[in-house]
């Protein structure tokens, strides 16, 4: 995507091609359906996330009229597990991908705009944070600390994964920087926040939505996995990754304790994915193929 | 050359930053570094205070950390608490386990992946190029541990097909013969192979159509063909060899998200490698094996990238053009 | 379509009507419709156009090298060596292509492959065609790189095309041409994307190459000054169409169709006064809209009713010239327009 590609007053035409694609329309729906799920599901359902029910009789109950999803090893009803642990799931995503984002957006601005040395120091610790492995950096990070409170898991989710939107970001800034026009608002006076604020981050926007949209997808599996592995979301506390970890052991016997939180992540990412994919495709259209 | 001594440093730093980012971690963790060992009673005081003059823990964090940075240098990489021993033990026994699974999930994968984005490419834009390509892209929306799970079910709970953990069968007695032994480990290698063939395949192939495509167009595949040579010819020379520099290049670039996933994998199917025991020291908060884990997975990482990229000069010999001979002046 | 001559017997290569199709979004189309010329042994052929006029889609129907969507039309007829290509089988069309008709095409940085080195692009034609081994052909290969005029051929056939300047990587498409002594070279464009002094190198090579060799050779280009240089006779083509074909001399000394008068026009020409360059007014029809009548009507200053309505044939003017345009048969029809250097 160029910058000439993506103007601030184009909204509306991205928003047009984005109605018109099948495909991104029928993400949104399915993402608005799971919001709407977790955020009122759990205030409807009869059970409640943490209530042990029946320890001695509806441990680990199949699906039923009474339990749409069963019940797990502490007979909690799964269904209500689940939708609260998705309001965690959702939320920890969203809110890491968020700060990834501001710390992305502002180191590649900065190194972007600066140029120099600074800009040169900057890209190596950039270059730095990609070459190492996230998970074995999440591992590390997390790994020390006994129970993980959610606020760090969100920190540490949101600290190793701005390197690449940082590294977008700063070439954009660069080549806004040796614009034309941009020297004659610097002859006018421009400071540098200025020039950030109106002349690079439109032309950022675009690309930064896009991959925003896919780190939603790439975050909400890794807390999955870590919570899985026991350095996330601290049980009782219901996380998808969580509550597929207790499932584990019991795989054979109960799987629809992992296998429907399972299923939840698959449709979270597969229509993130789609949506981000539909959102590229919006803001920069494919050419017709050469004849 | 001189690249190629450039990848390695560079690999060599990421090692470093990972190994000292870790310490930091062990010294800003409130409290005794030790603490999460304080509920072992196996630990005696006089065994805890060894540590600390073996750590130098005494002495200024300065010191402290060359004490660490050469340990490691010369392979010690500390005590394991849940294991009783050496981390540098538990993990040169785990490590070849995992080199196992990987080499034959890389060669599947690679195999199958490009075997079937060259079939799309071949049939573009017909049936069979669209429902491979749904199934890729589903293939990568999939949480590796999930899948995992899911494979675990359905090929050893509910068709009892293949077993349902481990790299072997430990009952298996020792008169056994070779071919039994061999056929034993197969099987045992079989379903955390298949998780991971699904996971990597599926975007080896998506990138292997596209590179294929937009190589199949090239100008050069024309050449190919007023030459005189014969529609396969031109395919395995001028089409499929130039693709193939995308594809490796892929492979380098997911070799991070490959370690990491075998974590997950590893753990599912209870294979003793490097995975499992990650994955079983951050169950029992043995930090120190944590580390090593984490440290010797990051060598990995740089080894294997550093690989890939040797092998990416060799395919497209673009890509080293810093070497290349200044083209002669004139005609 | 007027027959120019009967085919001789040194008559190397032949089209008869060829005719080229395109499906696009936009409907079937025509870009290569109704060409017909004869090269005859030894002899070059320049194929004069500018860019869109079908000129490269007609060398490259030669070989067969056209690919879906686009189709060589039934009705057309390519012979080569008295062979007719567009019936053949493929294993035969294998064994001419690269051996006896060879193309040398325009953009050498894509057109060679980047991961093979010069020589062993070189020494693939060889064993392709001969049952020479690694050794012999390589041989060859360094060989043919030294006759094209490349320096230490024996360390520039190790290097890969990214390696050597443009200049060289043309030489190298034409060593690879030339290699296994065809009868028949098609050079599209070949010195288009190259310097003005390596141009004329490269042209004087092609030129002895052929000469030696008893070639001959389809030349395309855009630029007439290349046409001077290289050919013997000349085709004009516009719109997918020929509109004059002419030895190189007469040509040039008195061009008849005012397609080529425009062009000739148009082509700065040094040590004259200075003055504004002509250029022909309006554009070329895109191949989805050509008209029913004369494609160049509404360019052509002398255009009058019959020119929309009936399109022209390829009138023959004696002295093997002919020319697409109604002013052969109604010569009194031509306007008084003065053109600077061009009879009006």
């Amino acid at each position: 995507m160029t910058s000439s590609e993506s103007g601030a007053g184009d909204w509306r035409l991205v928003v047009q091609r984005l109605r018109h694609d099948p495909r991104s329309v029928a993400a949104v729906a399915v993402l608005l359906t799971m919001a709407a799920l977790v955020l009122i599901g759990p205030m409807l359902s009869p059970y409640q996330p943490f209530q042990q029910l029946d320890i001695t009789h509806r441990v680990h109950a199949p699906p039923s009229t009474t339990h749409l999803l069963g019940t797990d090893a502490y007979s909690r009803d799964v269904l209500s597990r689940v939708l609260s642990g998705g309001r965690v799931s959702l939320a920890v995503a969203l809110t890491a991908v968020f700060i990834e984002t501001m710390i992305g957006v502002v180191w590649g601005l900065t190194a972007g705009l600066a140029g120099g040395r600074t800009d040169s120091v900057m890209m190596r610790c950039v270059d730095a944070g990609m070459s190492v492995p996230r998970v074995l950096l999440l591992l590390a990070l997390l790994a020390a600390v006994v129970q993980v409170p959610v606020w760090l898991l969100v920190l540490v989710l949101g600290a190793t994964g701005w390197f690449g939107i940082a590294r977008v970001v700063r070439a954009e800034a660069r080549v806004t920087r040796a614009s034309d026009y941009v020297l004659a608002a610097q002859a006018l006076g421009a400071g540098p926040a200025r020039l950030a604020l109106r002349h690079v981050l439109p032309h950022v926007l675009g690309p930064v939505l896009v991959w925003s949209t896919l780190a939603i997808g790439q975050v909400i599996v890794l807390e999955a996995g870590l919570s899985w592995l026991g350095i996330g979301v601290q049980p009782p506390q219901a996380s998808w990754g969580n509550i597929i970890g207790d499932g584990t052991e019991f795989i054979a016997s109960a799987p629809w304790v992992s296998l429907a939180p399972g299923f939840c992540l698959v449709i979270v990412v597969l229509a993130v994915s789609a949506l981000g994919d539909g959102l590229r495709d919006a803001l920069a259209p494919r050419q017709l193929p050469r004849t | 050359m001189r690249a190629l001594i450039q990848r390695i440093w560079q690999g060599v730093l990421v090692v470093a930053i990972v190994a000292t980012t870790t310490f930091v971690l062990v010294r800003l963790a409130p409290g005794d570094p030790f603490a999460v060992a304080l509920d072992n009673s196996r630990i005696t005081p006089a065994l805890r205070a060894q540590w600390r003059d073996a750590y130098g823990l005494d002495g200024s964090i300065g010191t402290q950390y060359m004490r660490w940075m050469s340990a490691l240098l010369q392979g010690d990489l500390g005590w394991s608490v849940s294991t009783n021993r050496p981390v540098s033990q538990s993990i040169a026994q785990a490590l070849p386990n995992t080199l196992v699974l990987m080499g034959a999930a890389l060669l599947c994968s690679f195999t199958l992946g490009m075997g079937l984005g060259a079939w799309q490419a071949a049939r573009h834009n017909r049936a069979a190029d669209r429902v491979i390509g749904a199934v890729t892209l589903f293939s990568a929306a999939l949480p590796d541990f999930w899948l995992a799970l899911v494979v675990l079910l359905t090929g050893a709970y509910w068709y009892r097909v293949f077993p349902v953990g481990g790299a072997s069968d430990p009952l298996l007695p020792l008169s056994a013969s070779t071919l039994t032994i061999i056929v034993d480990r197969l099987t045992h290698l079989v379903l955390p192979v298949c998780t991971l063939v699904l996971l990597i395949a599926a975007p080896v192939a998506r990138q292997q159509r596209a590179a294929l495509l937009d190589r199949l167009s090239a100008d050069w595949v024309r050449t190919a063909t007023a030459k005189g040579l014969g529609p396969w010819q031109v395919f395995r020379r001028h089409a499929w060899r130039t693709a193939l520099g995308p594809v490796v290049t892929l492979g380098g670039l997911a070799l991070p998200a490959l370690v990491g996933g075998a974590v997950f994998v590893e753990h599912v199917f209870a294979w003793p490698g490097m995975g499992q025991l990650a994955a079983s020291a951050i169950a029992a908060r043995d930090y120190h094996l944590v580390v090593g884990c984490v440290i010797v997975g990051a060598v990995m990482v740089v080894i294997g990238s550093t690989l890939a990229d040797l092998l990416v000069n060799r395919l497209d010999p673009r890509a080293d053009t810093a070497d290349a001979d200044r083209p002669a002046a004139g005609a | 379509m007027t027959d120019a001559k009967a085919p001789s017997t040194d008559v190397v290569l032949s089209l008869r009507d060829v005719r080229v199709t395109f499906r696009t979004a936009d409907g079937l189309i025509t870009p290569v419709d109704g060409v017909s010329f004869d090269i005859v042994r030894g002899q070059t052929l320049a194929l004069v156009g500018e860019s869109g006029c079908g000129k490269s889609l007609t060398a490259l129907t030669i070989l067969r090298l056209i690919d879906a969507p686009g189709r060589i039309e039934p009705g057309s007829r390519i012979l080569f060596d008295g062979r007719d290509i567009l019936t053949l089988d493929d294993k035969h069309l294998r064994a001419i292509r690269g051996r006896q008709a060879a193309m040398i095409f325009q953009e050498p940085m894509t057109a060679l492959n980047p991961v093979y080195s010069a020589g062993e692009q070189i020494a693939e034609v060889v064993r392709t065609h001969t049952s020479d081994s690694r050794r012999e052909a390589w041989d060859k290969a360094v060989a043919m790189l030294g006759a094209v005029g490349i320096p230490s051929p024996e360390i520039r056939a190790r290097q890969f095309p990214h390696q050597l300047s443009g200049g060289m990587r043309q030489r190298v498409m034409i060593a690879m041409a030339l290699v296994l002594n065809p009868s028949l070279l098609i050079a599209d464009e070949p010195t288009t994307a190259l310097d003005v002094t390596i141009q004329a190198q490269l042209l004087d090579l092609l030129r002895d190459a052929q000469q030696a060799r008893g070639a001959s050779m389809l030349l395309i280009t855009h630029d007439l000054g290349v046409v001077a240089e290289s050919a013997q006779r000349v085709a004009v083509m516009y719109a997918g169409q020929i509109v004059e074909e002419s030895p190189v001399a007469e040509l040039f000394a008195s061009p008849q169709h005012p397609y080529t008068q425009g062009l000739m026009a148009a082509m700065p020409r040094a040590g004259r006064r200075r003055e504004r360059l002509t250029t022909i007014p309006g554009t070329v029809p895109p191949p989805g809209a050509w008209p029913s009548g004369c494609r160049f009507a509404d360019r052509c200053a002398h255009a009058w009713s019959r020119c929309t309505s009936e399109a022209p044939a390829l009138y023959q003017l004696g002295d093997g010239r002919t020319s697409r345009c109604h002013l052969v048969v109604e010569p009194e029809r031509r306007t008084a327009v003065r053109m600077a250097g061009a009879l009006a």
